[in-house]
């Protein structure tokens, strides 16, 4: 998903093909372990002046871990931009 | 303070892949954040003096320093092999006062604004439409920084207006590291802004049409472009349709601009006399392998601002830079034969969508595009009466020595002041051919001998052109820059050597600039060239 206006934080030091050449993407990748209390995971993110873009990804793999552990060990890829500061 | 990162990168590439380039250096400079820094002002100024301190240190070193932004041109403008820096995160917007407006000028500030170098097209079109302006024109996408885009003379459409540094009425540009070496530009004949203003961003004016004129589409050979200074209009919306066009109408269009009697028509856009109404756009997209075939055009009118419109966006998105799938490029080198048969029935695909009216403001028709892997782009300028010939002679080429994998559009544009615009003609015809970028073999023209026989080819048929400062050419062919500009360099080489010391000129210059033949340093250029009138 991405935002309609406003322009992505740029890296001019990312060469990744597609979509993502040359601006800044931040990665999260990780299981998140609930406790049996705990119902949902929330993923902390720093952008400033908001988000500009946002993928996430699910595998089969990660659905079937979550099955398994009764949701309790969940995998979560984020891949996000933030907005380029405005400075005006 | 603004901060600068050195990365020791060891190579470099363009957006679009024409790469890699060896380089160095690539220094990356951030802003002082605002809450430290709260004025506008301060921080543009503290961002110039970390500039001074890079150049200083390069010339300490001996070694070359370009600046580049989005790093969208194809050709090896951007790129130098010592130091390079990447100023898009330099993005300032310093909004301008009816105080800081020179007396006598013909601008009004609330028009006026003032851009840091990294800004992109898009920052700068948000930001003008926060402020209920718009630009007056703009390239079909919004990527590119603003120093950058005026430096390489993008061009986008606009029939009577111009391209992207026509609406830049002054530059902020630091030519080297000391306190007297920040200049601010204006026509003498146009003047923005104040002295004070000038004062307040630490640079000694210069009002000179021709010194102005030269700096506007610098090759990034006349110093560190920091800002510039824009006009702006009230804001307006695009009207664009997308129609088949016969080809014998379409080039008719294309050589007299005579809308109001053309027998292409569209229906909404007639005077009461039935008359077609003057675009403000037009574009030809032409299948270069199928001579019989019609063509499609995008042609656009401008309309008056409203609030409600429908959103052109998920248009827009499928609409921009159409590219040719990258398996086409591995494909083609090995069945070359092929490729206009891909052409034909990717059409559908690389061109347009037909019958789609849309309309939305200029920063929404030319919208985002994003990176589809390796391209190749060769854009050349004719006098648009020539177009017609000019299509022939190059649909020859295409289909004599190619097929190539790409499409060819026709846009058209008013000329430019600025000294080494490639849009020089009074209504330009922009004749160019996009596609995958692939590697020539026994069997296939490489892009090199194709873009050298581009130049042969026009040459020996005596068509002037000129070509896109940033895109794909035979740069290295002889006497090329005195066929496309005639005595033009010269003078733009003359305002360059008055402007800057010899080794200031040597540290902006790069192996593009020197091997079109732009880097000589004039020592006898006179002073009185580049006086303030």
């Amino acid at each position: 998903m991405s935002t309609v206006s406003g322009t992505p934080q740029p890296n001019a030091l990312n060469y990744t093909e597609g979509f993502y050449r040359g601006l800044d993407v931040h990665v999260i990748d990780t299981v998140a372990k609930l406790k049996l209390t705990d119902h949902e995971v929330m993923a902390m993110i720093r952008c400033p002046e908001g988000i500009h873009t946002v993928e996430y990804r699910v595998t089969l793999g990660d659905v079937l871990r979550s099955g398994f552990t009764l949701a309790k060990r969940r995998k979560v890829r984020i891949k996000y931009v933030c907005l380029k500061e405005s400075n005006d | 303070m603004a901060t600068t990162k050195t990365h020791f990168v060891g190579q470099w590439d363009t957006f679009h892949n024409n790469g890699p380039f060896p380089t160095k250096i690539l220094f990356e400079t951030r802003l002082e954040s605002k809450g430290n820094m709260p004025s506008l002002v301060d921080r543009y100024n503290d961002a110039a003096k970390e500039v001074q301190r890079l150049l200083q240190d390069s010339l300490n070193h001996n070694e070359r320093f370009r600046a580049y932004g989005s790093a969208w041109s194809l050709s090896a403008i951007a790129h130098q092999k010592d130091r390079m820096h990447y100023n898009g995160l330099m993005n300032l917007k310093i909004p301008v006062t009816p105080n800081d407006l020179q007396a006598g000028s013909p601008y009004r500030a609330d028009y006026l604004f003032f851009f840091e170098c990294g800004n992109t097209i898009k920052e700068i079109s948000e930001h003008v439409h926060r402020n209920g302006r718009a630009m007056k024109a703009s390239g079909a996408s919004n990527g590119q920084t603003i120093a950058g885009a005026i430096s390489t003379g993008i061009h986008g459409s606009a029939l009577d207006f111009g391209a992207v540094q026509d609406f830049v009425v002054g530059i902020n540009i630091i030519i080297g590291p000391g306190p007297q070496d920040i200049v601010y530009l204006e026509r003498d004949s146009k003047p923005a802004l104040s002295a004070a203003f000038a004062q307040t961003i630490h640079s000694r004016v210069i009002r000179n049409d021709g010194l102005f004129q030269a700096a506007l589409v610098s090759l990034g050979a006349f110093g560190f472009i920091h800002g510039v200074v824009i006009d702006t209009e009230d804001r307006y919306l695009l009207k664009r349709y997308t129609r088949r066009i016969k080809k014998e109408q379409a080039l008719k269009l294309a050589e007299t601009m005579d809308f109001a009697n053309s027998d292409f028509k569209i229906a909404t856009e007639l005077d009461a006399n039935g008359k077609g109404l003057r675009p403000y756009h037009y574009k030809v997209y032409i299948n270069p392998y199928n001579p019989a075939e019609d063509y499609v055009t995008e042609i656009i009118y401008k309309k008056p601002y409203r609030q409600s419109y429908p959103d052109p966006i998920p248009t827009m998105k499928t609409a921009i830079y159409k590219d040719l799938p990258t398996w086409i490029a591995i494909f083609a080198a090995k069945h070359n034969r092929l490729i206009p048969k891909l052409i034909g029935a990717m059409k559908g695909i690389i061109f347009p969508a037909l019958d789609t009216d849309i309309e939305g403001t200029i920063g929404e028709i030319f919208w985002d595009s994003t990176h589809r892997g390796p391209a190749f782009a060769v854009t050349m300028g004719v006098d648009h009466t020539q177009s017609r010939k000019a299509l022939e002679v190059f649909l020859k080429l295409v289909n004599d020595e190619g097929p190539i994998p790409g499409a060819v559009a026709l846009r058209f544009v008013k000329a430019s002041q600025a000294t080494l615009a490639f849009t020089r003609f009074p209504i330009t015809c922009v004749l160019e051919m996009d596609g995958v970028l692939w590697k020539g073999n026994q069997n296939m023209i490489s892009l090199e001998q194709f873009t050298r026989r581009i130049a042969e080819v026009f040459m020996a048929e005596g068509i002037r052109f000129t070509l896109h400062w940033g895109k794909n050419a035979a740069w290295n062919f002889p006497g090329l820059i005195d066929y496309m500009y005639g005595n033009k360099d010269d003078e733009w080489k003359e305002y360059r050597s008055a402007l800057l010391s010899k080794p200031m000129a040597d540290l902006f210059s790069n192996d593009f600039v020197q091997t079109i033949g732009l880097s000589d340093y004039r020592v006898n250029a006179p002073a009185t060239l580049i006086a303030s009138r």
